[in-house]
């Protein structure tokens, strides 16, 4: 696992410039001090931003076909965060066994496990907790 | 400091259609390969024919160094440091409006300049390249200047 910092500078006219830095390890931006003190050592620009960015390309699961298996092909999910604001997942190429017998409801049971990682691990903006909302099958195929 | 990270999964259908998919995260969730992301990926996987095939997390820290005056202050003008690595690979950070204290004629950096060697000094102990490998010696360091729009 690398983390990849990207500095983000603005000069004095406020024009913007970046520089990519590789670590290894998942290394906190805001721990990065030194690096800001030895940038502005050699640099007359301002330093606004570090942002880290930390990837993996492990795969998940196995891709199967399905009556829905197209990625225009949503369930979409709403969760609203105790302070209103609404959270909305689409996630691709739905599993029909995800809808009820009307193809457009959601079957909670199934989708039981997905709420509960929701609720559990993700927030809004602010950080504030998630409850689900509701859930329902759409389309969203391009125009040919 | 941020409420919440970014987490981006990617998502291929049988058909090897991507689609990505954004959640918010706890702002101390930085690590993909943690307890978190892999619960979110693997219910995404009950509920979904594609699979998951990569997860990325973002997160930003905000930085209060304030610009200031100097010979080549603007953004466009860059200082060229180049590294060489554990591999024998070279890799070249392209520093802005680099500080004209560093260079001994203006285009050439001082490598034994106080300042050049804390960079290269960071570099060398926490950077790796792209590849994983450790920097061995900064190089070379050397002014450009990018053309366009720039101020003269």
């Amino acid at each position: 696992m690398n983390t990849q910092i990207k500095v983000q500078f603005r000069d004095r006219t406020g024009e913007k410039a970046n520089s990519t830095f590789h670590m290894a390890g998942t290394v906190d931006p805001s721990t990065l001090t030194a690096l800001a003190d030895a940038l502005d050592g050699i640099s007359d620009s301002g330093i606004t931003t570090f942002d880290a960015a930390y990837e993996t390309n492990t795969v998940v699961g196995a891709a199967a076909s399905g009556p829905y298996a197209d990625a225009s092909d949503k369930l979409v999910l709403e969760f609203l965060s105790t302070t209103g604001n609404l959270q909305k997942y689409e996630i691709p190429a739905p599993d029909e066994n995800d809808f009820n017998a009307d193809e457009e409801s959601v079957d909670l049971a199934v989708i039981q496990p997905f709420i509960d990682a929701v609720t559990t691990y993700c927030v809004d903006t602010n950080g504030n907790a998630l409850t689900y909302k509701r859930g329902y099958r759409a389309r969203t195929h391009r125009k040919s | 400091m941020a409420n919440s990270n970014k987490l981006t999964v990617t998502l291929r259908t049988l058909a090897g259609q991507a689609a990505k998919i954004a959640l918010l995260v706890a702002a101390a969730t930085i690590d993909p390969t943690g307890t978190a992301v892999a619960a979110i990926r693997s219910a995404l996987d009950i509920i979904s024919k594609a699979k998951s095939t990569r997860a990325a997390i973002k997160k930003s820290a905000a930085m209060a160094v304030t610009a200031s005056v100097g010979a080549y202050e603007d953004d466009q003008d860059k200082v060229d440091l180049t590294f060489i690595d554990t591999n024998g690979s070279y890799t070249t950070f392209k520093i802005p409006a680099p500080k004209s204290a560093i260079f001994t004629d203006g285009v050439n950096v001082d490598l034994t300049n106080s300042l050049v060697i804390a960079f290269r000094d960071w570099v060398l102990s926490n950077a790796k390249s792209k590849a994983g490998a450790t920097f061995t010696a900064l190089v070379r360091g050397r002014r450009i200047r990018l053309a366009a729009g720039g101020r003269a």
